[in-house]
């Protein structure tokens, strides 16, 4: 049934399926804990009960309907201020799949939203266990539209809603999961540059002048950039900024 | 290099306590269906779903909905300095990075720790959230909560000290 990963180094070789969770991102935490489960376990869902998006938000799929995966990491080589790199990987991946399916109007809102045009598309949730100052485990969740085709936001999308036609969801998981697990191997092996790199050039609002707001007032702006910690460096006209998550607000027409 | 190679090698005699362990798992996890795939195994495990066994974090009764959880939060204000002035011989569960720092899970559940409760080495204590990207911190010693450092929802830096812990 899982055949989609026998192409796969590690992600995939332990999946667990399960036909209904609160969260595939929970069930894998909890999974990770157990001594054999090893990096590149992946829980997949066909319908979460509590599936969750950042802290306290749910994240709503119809039962069947779209990918709804956690993959089990041990990026014990990153430091815990390196983690946006994780961010970083899963972002590109899921746009190079998009792109790989003819979907090439994908982009990233910062931090870790994808968005096809102007509609969110794919969500992802990295929760991570420390111990002292070491990555222990990172449980990384993908929620990505595939087949639904009516949203209660206006604000949502899904590849079967952008390209007019149903798609094999299990072909897709195949191609994302090979996506992350080969970016997550670049990052492994000192590729971070190119791929802090990658991951702006694909950012909404990097190089060009859109709109934002932050607690003061509407303002014009450039994306220059992320910082180490991951915050967006911008240029206001009156000078570079930073700004943390809550201190801006993406704004669209 | 031949630190991190935990993967091909030690599969073979490890197969019948990995099952055992993720049917543990299975069980205590509440889930109604579990379909477990490896290269060398697979296993499928469906619950009878009249086995009342479902609880897991809901509360089934309505009743003692909003009363429970408000207890905890008052309480930690009086026992505090017990044994007065001599705060040396306490230990710090510190922050290994930037962020937000949150007493529980989500906004639903309640704190992983407050004072007065016994931690163990290894079991987590708070999360650190750093755009967007959500960490559980897990103790590194072991004793009893003295105090709680920092405010829930709150900015720390790293190193900041979060948790005083009594280790006798």
């Amino acid at each position: 049934m899982h055949k989609i990963f026998s192409k796969n180094l590690f992600i995939g070789k332990k999946v667990v399926y399960l036909p209904k969770c609160h969260s595939t991102n929970s069930v894998a935490t909890q999974l990770a804990e157990i001594e054999h489960v090893n990096e590149g376990t992946v829980v997949i869902a066909d319908e979460q009960l509590a599936g969750r998006g950042q802290r306290g938000n749910t994240w709503e799929s119809e039962p069947g309907k779209n990918i709804m995966m956690s993959v089990v990491l041990k990026p014990t080589f990153l430091k815990p201020s390196q983690q946006f790199f994780l961010n970083i990987i899963v972002s590109i991946a899921v746009k190079k799949t998009l792109s790989e399916f003819g979907l090439e109007n994908v982009k990233v809102k910062w931090p870790n939203d994808i968005y096809a045009g102007n509609k969110k598309i794919t969500g992802i949730l990295i929760e991570s266990t420390l111990k002292g100052s070491m990555i222990e485990t990172s449980v990384v969740g993908v929620g990505l539209n595939v087949n639904q085709l009516g949203f209660t936001s206006e604000k949502a999308t899904s590849m079967a809603l952008e390209m007019g036609n149903d798609l094999d969801k299990e072909l897709v998981l195949e191609k994302l999961s090979r996506n992350i697990e080969s970016l997550y191997l670049q990052l492994k092996g000192g590729a971070s540059e190119k791929l802090q790199s990658d991951y702006l050039k694909s950012m909404i609002g990097w190089g060009e002048r859109r709109l934002y707001r932050d607690k003061e007032e509407t303002f014009e702006a450039e994306i220059l950039g992320v910082s180490a910690l991951g915050k967006l460096r911008v240029e206001r006209g009156e000078g570079v900024k930073e700004y943390d998550l809550k201190e801006i607000e993406f704004l669209w027409e | 290099m031949a630190e991190k190679q935990s993967r091909p090698n030690k599969n073979e005699p490890m197969k019948a306590k990995e099952i055992q362990d993720l049917i543990d798992f299975i069980s205590k996890s509440g889930l109604e269906e579990v379909n477990i795939e490896t290269e060398e195994f697979k296993i499928k495990v469906k619950r009878n779903s009249d086995a009342p066994r479902m609880v897991e974090h809901m509360p089934a009764a309505p009743a003692p909905v909003a009363p429970a959880p408000a207890p905890a939060a008052a309480a930690p204000a009086a026992p505090a300095p017990k044994s007065g002035n001599d705060e040396s011989k306490y230990l710090t569960i510190k922050s290994p990075m930037i962020g937000t720092f949150y007493r529980s899970a989500n906004p639903e559940t309640d704190v992983f720790v407050k004072v007065g409760d016994k931690v163990k080495s290894g079991q987590p204590v708070c999360i650190i959230e750093a755009m967007k990207l959500f960490n559980e911190i897990e103790s590194e010693v072991s004793g009893t909560i003295v105090k709680v450092l920092v405010d829930n929802a709150s900015p720390v830096e790293y190193d900041q000290p979060l948790f005083l812990v009594d280790p006798s």
